[in-house]
């Protein structure tokens, strides 16, 4: 378990009880003994912040943990929560938010997720660190993008590690790479106790590379002898990297294999994300009164109330992860209607256009979010990313007006069989 | 004779945005659009004897796959050989092989330019 705060003034979270009859390690700090200084959370990985009462003081706190070392998993909690401190907290950059009278079976599931979040979250501040430096594959001087980077300690990390890596066993060339690739992270997880795999990429290839302690040389040539003689495989003694080429669109298949449906990826999703769902909820219902007020209020404030409810949205549905295109495509409309000339609202055609099309958009976000989250019935709970993005441009490119001909290369084509 | 054109797409507001650029097609009253946001909806239309002239389809749907729904469509022998669009934002040629097989007549990726879908209905529909 990682190291965990509870921050309070004097009532103490009901929740404590559990963590001592579970014997959970935890440490208490008082509120006013942090003053402005977040840092002090630097030795945390897990902090408990209440809500009820200094909910300002608590406010500003999450806010600044978000700029700390590693980027902490920071917990919003309230005895008495209400739609209003639960959106302020997470808007504020908390990961989630606890009820205090949780009963224990949840508490302890949350606690798992919320400490694999938080080693995530520590592999990923300090891999970022190292990413100016040169690439970890013994193929290339450079290269285009690290996409990710797995700390293999045990069989099941290596399950993870494989998952990703079968996206690109697209091609009977890269067949060879990958069995070798799979028998060796095998060995090596029965016989180091550490290693690391390391996803890199150019525009040609992928890089896969396995990082350990030194390993005598004649170790690795002969796994590697025995395995295959694969020109695409190179080592020396702290690692081995397999080259992969990329085919072409494989992006676009990568995608197309990887669509889950909404039940599996409830079942997949321990974080409680009621809270959330709620908060989406509310704000579509707020987008549609503001919008409908356009009507009658045809200026700037107004604009500017829908275009900061659409960028709380947008953050909102970035906490969900997974749906990053969607809370992309709700900043495009944000930026767009905060970038709408005043003047187009004197006109009622286009009054009506603008409201007719954030109507549409609203309505289509209503139902993801019961096909997906509520009632679950969605066979592909992507379904939406890249419709709702390519609709926020081109009412973007409506609403802004822009001559089509100057933005000829964003946009599609039509192919006839 | 109006043409009747069918969109099918669970996004309305890429319904609205496919309607405002053919809405001059519409106006000088050379086809007639409807849209449904439900394939299920249509695929329940058309086996009641609702007809269309060109249907135009997205890909990604939460109930049901546009692909799938076009091939449904197409096993109908009163359907067999009428055109249908993939609008979608896929673009991979494995889909469009598919696509081939099940005897679509194009595909138009998103976003789309307005005089894209235009040129398209005028050009499967042979409208000068």
């Amino acid at each position: 378990m990682n190291n965990i705060a509870v921050v309070y003034k004097n009532n103490k979270p009901a929740f404590i009880d559990i963590f001592k009859k579970e014997n959970i390690n935890y440490e208490e700090i008082n509120i006013e003994d942090i003053a402005d200084d977040a840092s002090l959370f630097n030795n945390y990985d897990v902090i408990f912040v209440d809500m009820d009462e200094d909910i300002d003081k608590a406010l500003k706190l999450i806010n600044k943990t978000k700029f700390l070392k590693d980027n902490k998993v920071v917990i919003a909690t309230s005895a008495n929560p209400n739609n209003l401190n639960i959106q302020q907290a997470i808007t504020a950059g908390a990961s989630d938010f606890l009820r205090q009278n949780i009963d224990a079976e949840t508490l302890l599931k949350r606690l798992e997720y919320y400490s694999v979040s938080a080693n995530q979250k520590k592999d990923k501040a300090a891999y970022d660190v190292i990413l100016d430096a040169q690439p970890y594959n013994v193929f290339t001087d450079s290269i285009l993008k690290r996409s990710i980077r797995f700390d293999i300690k045990k069989e099941e990390n290596l399950t993870s590690a494989w998952d990703y890596l079968i996206h690109y066993a697209d091609s009977k060339g890269n067949l060879c790479g990958l069995r070798l690739f799979f028998s060796i992270a095998e060995w090596l997880v029965n016989n180091t106790d550490k290693y690391h795999i390391i996803y890199e990429e150019d525009d040609d290839n992928h890089y896969v590379t396995m990082q350990y302690k030194p390993i005598p040389k004649k170790v690795i040539s002969s796994l590697a002898v025995k395995h295959c003689k694969y020109d695409r495989m190179r080592y020396d003694d702290e690692k081995i990297s397999v080259v992969l080429k990329k085919e072409q669109n494989a992006q676009e298949q990568i995608r197309y294999k990887k669509k889950i449906n909404a039940k599996e990826f409830m079942e997949m999703t321990p974080l409680e994300i009621g809270a959330k769902l709620d908060m989406l909820e509310d704000l579509e219902d707020r987008l549609t009164l503001e919008i409908n007020n356009l009507y009658t209020n045809k200026d700037r404030e107004s604009l500017q109330t829908i275009a900061d409810l659409f960028k709380e949205y947008s953050n909102i549905i970035f906490l969900l992860n997974e749906f990053e295109k969607l809370s992309n495509a709700m900043n495009i409309m944000a930026n767009t209607i905060e970038n709408m000339e005043i003047g187009m609202l004197n006109e009622d055609e286009t009054v009506n256009l603008v409201v007719s099309l954030l109507y549409s958009l609203i309505d289509d976000l209503n139902k993801w979010r019961i096909k997906v989250f509520v009632n679950q019935e969605a066979q592909d709970v992507h379904y939406l990313d890249d419709s709702l993005l390519a609709s926020c441009n081109q009412i973007s490119s409506i609403l802004q007006r822009e001559n089509s001909s100057e933005n000829d290369d964003e946009y599609g084509d039509i192919e006839l069989f | 004779m109006l043409k009747k054109v069918v969109f099918v797409d669970d996004s309305k507001t890429v319904l609205m945005t496919a309607e405002l650029a053919v809405k001059p097609l519409v106006e000088q009253q050379v086809i007639d659009i409807i849209t449904y946001d439900d394939a299920t909806k249509f695929l329940s239309d058309v086996e009641n004897d609702f007809s269309f002239d060109l249907l135009i389809t997205d890909v990604n749907m939460p109930n049901i796959n546009g692909l799938e729904m076009a091939k449904q469509i197409k096993s109908n022998p009163k359907f067999m050989a009428k055109p249908i669009l993939a609008l979608t934002t896929e673009n991979s040629p494995e889909l469009k092989t598919i696509a081939k097989e099940i005897g679509l007549t194009g595909w138009i990726t998103k976003p789309f330019k307005p005089q894209t879908l235009e040129k398209a209905i005028k050009r499967v529909l042979r409208i000068r």
